[in-house]
């Protein structure tokens, strides 16, 4: 047998091997994003990092003329955070607890990867509980709280929260849930009363139900992410997900509210309209530079794409059978905020102690990339808003969560307190932060704790 | 996966295989993948090229287990190259984690194979090495092939089989049906054996 002959038939099929190609970050942000060509590489581009938590006295970066404090430490998970008026902040802490079933052989290597990106053993922190909403009260209005309690525990996997008059809403990551709540309560005892149901099921691969109220309080809206990438768990999966569901909260009803949203977050209302906004994760394993995940408003029946398409017309090589008569209608989102970034927190800034410039712009939580070797995310980034309207690019607001190719913490949840700080939910870092403007006025007079 | 313990003797010293045999003998256990010595006793390392005694294959309780192990990756490959072919036909993702699935269990099945497979190379000497070199190098290209169609295979939809796929699957297909056509005439002279 001749050796060369043998050496070339057994190296032939890395001829297969694709190429990279450079995409300026820059790019793909704003309302037309640069999308590249697919690229989908032999073995993904994958970057996660090891997970440390943070040092005692360390913190992350804000700009100039803010500062940050933890005001919560030793949680466990926390990923979403809501300000009340009454200056009562409530932290879901949450924590999913099965695996997903087994559908290839691919499935249990990215279980390890994500398994690495949200490590908690090697953080040094041994997380108490999870599945809780935790209480910090700060009676006397200084933004550094003197009293916490577990508000409420035992719930399953929670995420979105959203307080209406006298009830708490808590979305568990297979049921919307009520609870009797009047302002001032640091302890729930009342069993929960079940809203409607929600998507869960063995997969349950998108698990964090996010949610919110109408202003008027007559509506909630709960977005259920995808049960998969780009379709490949089948069409039979995706019921009643990738969407933002319309829940009245009477009566359990609830209908589809937009649909082809991959893995949406951060539902909110924009400030003093009827506009339901929202930050969605795009899909994965196209490249490192596709899709940009995106922040949107969200219209009444919108089909946004997802699986079918990115970004209007841009079809998903990946998807058969397709659907040409669900293309033509996908809508184009507002506002791409980069690949791959994980954004799944948003708040609008209603406060009035940042400098002018702030005044309804967006807050967004990027919790990071893993299918980049170069990170993208690991931040909280601002986008300044005019006319009701994202504007210019996003700016980093709370940064050095990577440091020395570690993980310290990961943004996810936010929210504006009464005093006009930003709350930051940090999951894997087990910690709240609270930034505020140094050169702010004095706290309101401290509402009476109840 | 497989349990048995491999008990390779590779040595060059006389005494050193005869009192491993010792220890062994006279009846082994059926789970001891037993690495038989030729009829001297004697274990061939991969140097001795002198070594031109009769030597059998390797054998659990008395039966050659490459022969056992090899028609599995040839099987699931084949396989692999069907259900791409019915998923191109119908795309349903079913087929797709059937492709999956058969191109693993070929790749764990053909990688034992493939390390036994070394190990009756060696035990060949380089005078018989020549009628096995061609089944193995086919088998290797089809493993190394079925590799990287792993890869591709873990794609989420369509482009996981059309186009590179499928190509990959049928050139592997065609490389371990032909690794399992040059088995017979490289298993007589191996086993120096007429059948």
């Amino acid at each position: 047998m001749n050796r060369r002959f043998a050496l070339t038939l057994a190296l032939l099929p890395l001829a297969a091997c694709g190429s990279k190609r450079e995409v300026d970050p820059n790019s793909q942000y704003g309302p037309n994003p640069v999308l590249p060509e697919p690229n989908e590489q032999l073995v993904a581009d994958v970057g996660v990092f090891q997970v440390t938590g943070w040092p005692a006295g360390e913190a992350p970066t804000v700009p100039a003329g803010f500062k940050i404090e933890a005001i919560a430490t030793g949680l466990s998970n926390p990923r979403n955070v809501l300000a009340l008026p009454n200056g009562d902040v409530l932290i879901v802490e949450s924590k999913i607890e099965r695996s997903e079933p087994v559908q290839r052989p691919k499935d249990p290597i990215r279980g390890l990867i994500m398994a690495r990106a949200h490590g908690q053993s090697q953080s040094g922190q041994a997380p108490g509980p999870s599945n809780q909403i935790t209480l910090l009260r700060d009676s006397n209005g200084d933004g550094r709280p003197d009293g916490r309690t577990v508000l409420v525990d035992r719930l399953n996997a929670p995420f979105g929260i959203a307080v209406v008059g006298s009830d708490l809403y808590v979305a568990n990551t297979d049921a919307v849930v009520r609870y009797p709540f009047a302002p001032g309560t640091t302890r729930i005892t009342a069993p929960p009363v079940k809203v409607v149901g929600l998507p869960a099921g063995p997969i349950n691969h998108h698990w964090t139900k996010s949610l919110t109220a109408s202003p008027d309080g007559s509506r909630l809206y709960a977005s259920v992410g995808s049960n998969s990438n780009a379709l490949e768990r089948g069409i039979e999966a995706e019921k009643d997900r990738a969407a933002i569901l319309e829940i009245d909260p009477k009566t359990g009803l609830y209908k589809v509210f937009a649909s082809g949203l991959r893995n949406p977050n951060g539902l909110t209302f924009y400030p003093g309209t009827n506009t339901l906004w929202t930050v969605v994760n795009e899909r994965d394993e196209l490249g490192p530079d596709l899709v940009p995940d995106y922040m949107t408003s969200v219209r009444p029946g919108g089909f946004y794409g997802w699986p079918y398409s990115y970004y209007g017309q841009h079809v998903d090589p990946r998807v058969r059978p397709q659907r040409p008569d669900l293309v033509a209608r996908a809508i184009s989102p507002d506002y791409a905020l980069s690949s791959h970034v994980a954004a799944l927190g948003l708040a609008f800034y209603t406060g009035a102690s940042f400098p002018a410039g702030y005044g309804g712009g967006a807050f967004v939580g990027e919790h990071g990339s893993w299918n980049r070797t170069d990170p993208h995310g690991y931040k909280v980034a601002f986008i300044r808003f005019q006319g009701g309207r994202p504007v210019g690019i996003p700016q980093d607001f709370v940064t050095g969560f990577l440091k020395d190719g570690k993980a310290r913490g990961r943004p996810v949840g936010v929210t504006v307190d009464r005093t006009g700080a930003l709350i930051v939910a940090d999951d894997v870092g087990n910690t709240v932060w609270r930034v505020s403007y140094a050169a702010a006025a004095p706290a309101p007079v401290p509402a009476p704790a109840g | 996966m497989l349990c048995p313990i491999l008990v390779a003797q590779i040595g060059s010293g006389h005494s050193f295989a005869a009192a491993r045999l010792d220890v062994i003998s006279p009846e082994p256990p059926p789970f001891l993948l037993v690495i038989s010595p030729d009829s001297r006793g004697r274990m061939i390392d991969l140097a001795d090229s002198m070594a031109r005694s009769t030597r059998t294959p390797l054998t659990v309780a008395g039966h050659p287990v490459y022969s056992a192990l090899l028609p599995v990756p040839i099987v699931c490959f084949l396989g692999a190259l069907l259900t791409d072919i019915a998923y191109v036909g119908a795309p349903d993702m079913l087929w797709l984690d059937f492709s999956s699935w058969l191109l693993f269990a070929g790749l764990v099945a053909g990688g034992f194979a493939g390390a036994l497979l070394i190990v009756e190379l060696v035990r060949a000497g380089s005078g018989r090495r020549g009628a096995l070199t061609l089944h193995f190098v086919l088998l290797l290209a089809a493993w190394i092939t079925e590799i990287f169609n792993s890869l591709i295979h873990a794609r989420d939809g369509w482009t996981a089989v059309a186009g590179t796929g499928i190509t990959l699957s049928a050139i592997a297909a065609v490389l371990a049906l032909a690794a399992g056509w040059f088995w017979q005439s490289a298993r007589r002279a191996l086993s120096g054996e007429t059948r």
